[in-house]
């Protein structure tokens, strides 16, 4: 029986961010929040497993950070479940990302604090040749 | 004077060559770009790190005369050359395979196999030698057992070639030997390559900026190039440059096969892969770095699995009629047609809604089947 990959870190190390502003394309938040997020993306090949490094800016504390993407247009995720590492100051890699097609794709990050159970989403448009 | 008149006239031909061959591309720059992402081909390959005779040549030497060698059955009926036959481009050319019985599925080319992820129509393994290794068990196939293996290494005309690659037969277990055996097969598998084709020399050509060489790729193939990276929707699954994302999709073929039976395509396919003891994160890896397991690790079971079929490789494809899972399709011109034609009915409704009627005229299905006939190697 093998378990399902780990799609979820909680990042309790440190609440401060470094490097905020400096590099990568800013998500977009679905609710408002002071939070923050650059995603950093390796080069893309279809179907080749790919990773982000996401920089949280603002206070990251205690938070579970989960990772996903969607194809809009085609109405489905990926065949593989992301693992998302936490390595502190606000800093989390993400690897076995996965886009089986080109085409434009939504990188989707979830982000939950400890003691709120509605989580924020941030998007992210990749378009894949 | 005329020496100078004589080069500029010749320049001047040249300029007017590279303009009318720059003509005949008649691909979009972005139409260009999606095409430099079907190459380079030959694509480099190297050795399967989970197979340690991966790219031994006495292994490939092995592994090649125990395909064609019925021995491998439990009672002479079959080789694995009996269905995948060497001069059909390791197909049947029928439309569902003929093992010790009539069975589910089309037997598949086996070119390019170091290019994959998964094997077979459901992506029942995520390894080479893993996937050999079901027919050569399956009671309706060759239909052996691990200890008759053991006993033909140990004592038949292989049982040198066996030791000089991995010892005494006999010092190991049934299951080790059988693993070994699949070792060879595949070794000898991975060497199966399609070559260079016109549509490789016309995407180099576009790569170089050579105009004058990619003007030679006919006209009708590039009409067709351009259907399939656009409205025909066929790069969206048939992508890279071994022409498949290696995933699995519902392309509207009847999954029935008669009163109370179905193939469940990849449905099925994952329940083995995920209680296989031969995955690339199992023991008989000998990969110590499990390089390629994560993918049995995070592959995402869904209800959406059921099935669909993992998309095939289009290189040399109109060489290997019939087409699809089971065959039903007999030819490339019934292919294109199904896809224009396609009936949306048969799709899952909650699947991906990527597959649609085309609306393609005679000439635009004439194109599409020239481009296709363009990735077998000439």
């Amino acid at each position: 029986m093998r378990l399902p990959a780990v799609l979820i870190l909680v990042a309790g190390l440190s609440g401060t961010a470094f490097a905020c502003g400096t590099g990568g394309s800013q998500m977009v938040a679905k609710e408002p929040t002071d939070l923050q997020i650059f995603a950093t993306l390796e080069p893309i090949t279809v179907s080749k497993p790919f990773g982000v490094e996401l920089i949280l800016c603002g206070d990251a504390s205690d938070l579970t950070v989960k990772a996903d993407a969607w194809m809009p247009r085609h109405k489905h995720g990926m065949n593989y479940a992301p693992v998302v590492s936490a390595e502190g100051n606000g800093k989390f890699n993400v690897s076995n990302l996965v886009f089986h097609m080109p085409g434009l794709w939504q990188v989707r990050i979830e982000v939950r604090n400890a003691d709120d159970a509605k989580p924020n989403t941030y998007l992210l448009d990749v378009e894949v040749k | 004077m005329r020496q100078l008149l004589k080069s500029t006239l010749a320049v001047c031909a040249l300029l007017l060559l590279a303009g009318l061959a720059r003509a005949e591309v008649i691909l979009t720059p972005d139409e260009i770009e999606q095409t430099l992402a079907h190459g380079p081909w030959p694509a480099v390959q190297a050795p399967d790190p989970s197979n340690r005779v991966s790219g031994n040549q006495r292994a490939i030497n092995l592994g090649r005369r125990l395909f064609e060698d019925p021995i491998l059955s439990r009672d002479g009926f079959m080789s694995c050359a009996t269905c995948h036959q060497p001069d059909q481009n390791f197909t049947e050319g029928l439309p569902r395979s003929m093992g010790r019985k009539l069975l589910d599925r089309n037997t598949p080319a086996l070119l390019n196999l170091r290019a994959h992820r998964w094997f077979g129509w459901g992506g029942d393994s995520d390894n080479l030698w893993a996937q050999t290794m079901l027919p050569i068990l399956h009671p309706d196939e060759m239909d052996n057992t691990a200890d008759n293996i053991k006993a033909t290494m140990e004592r038949g005309p292989y049982a040198s070639d066996y030791r000089l690659l991995f010892g005494h037969a006999a010092t190991q277990s049934s299951e080790t030997v059988l693993v070994n055996v699949a070792k060879t097969l595949a070794a000898y598998q991975e060497t199966l390559m399609t070559g260079n084709t016109s549509f490789d020399r016309f995407r180099d050509a576009l790569e170089r900026g050579d105009a004058l060489a990619a003007s030679s790729y006919p006209r009708s193939a590039q009409r067709g190039l351009k259907l399939f990276l656009g409205k025909g929707r066929c790069a969206f699954c048939h992508s890279g440059p071994n022409f498949t994302n290696g995933e699995f999709h519902d392309a509207g073929v009847p999954y029935f096969l008669g009163p109370g039976r179905v193939d469940a395509g990849r449905h099925a396919g994952l329940k083995t892969l995920l209680s296989s003891p031969y995955a690339l994160d199992g023991a008989f890896s000998d990969d110590p770095h499990k390089s390629g397991a994560w993918a049995v690790r995070s592959v995402i079971p869904t209800h959406a699995n059921f099935g669909t079929f993992r998309v095939p490789s289009l290189r040399r494809i109109a060489q290997t009629a019939p087409y699809m899972h089971d065959g039903s399709l007999a030819d490339l011109d019934a292919v294109v047609a199904h896809y224009n034609e396609i009936n949306t009915e048969r799709l899952h409704a909650d699947g991906e809604q990527l597959l649609r009627p085309l609306n393609l005229s005679s000439q635009d299905k004439e194109d599409l089947v020239t481009f296709l006939k363009s990735l077998s190697d000439d």
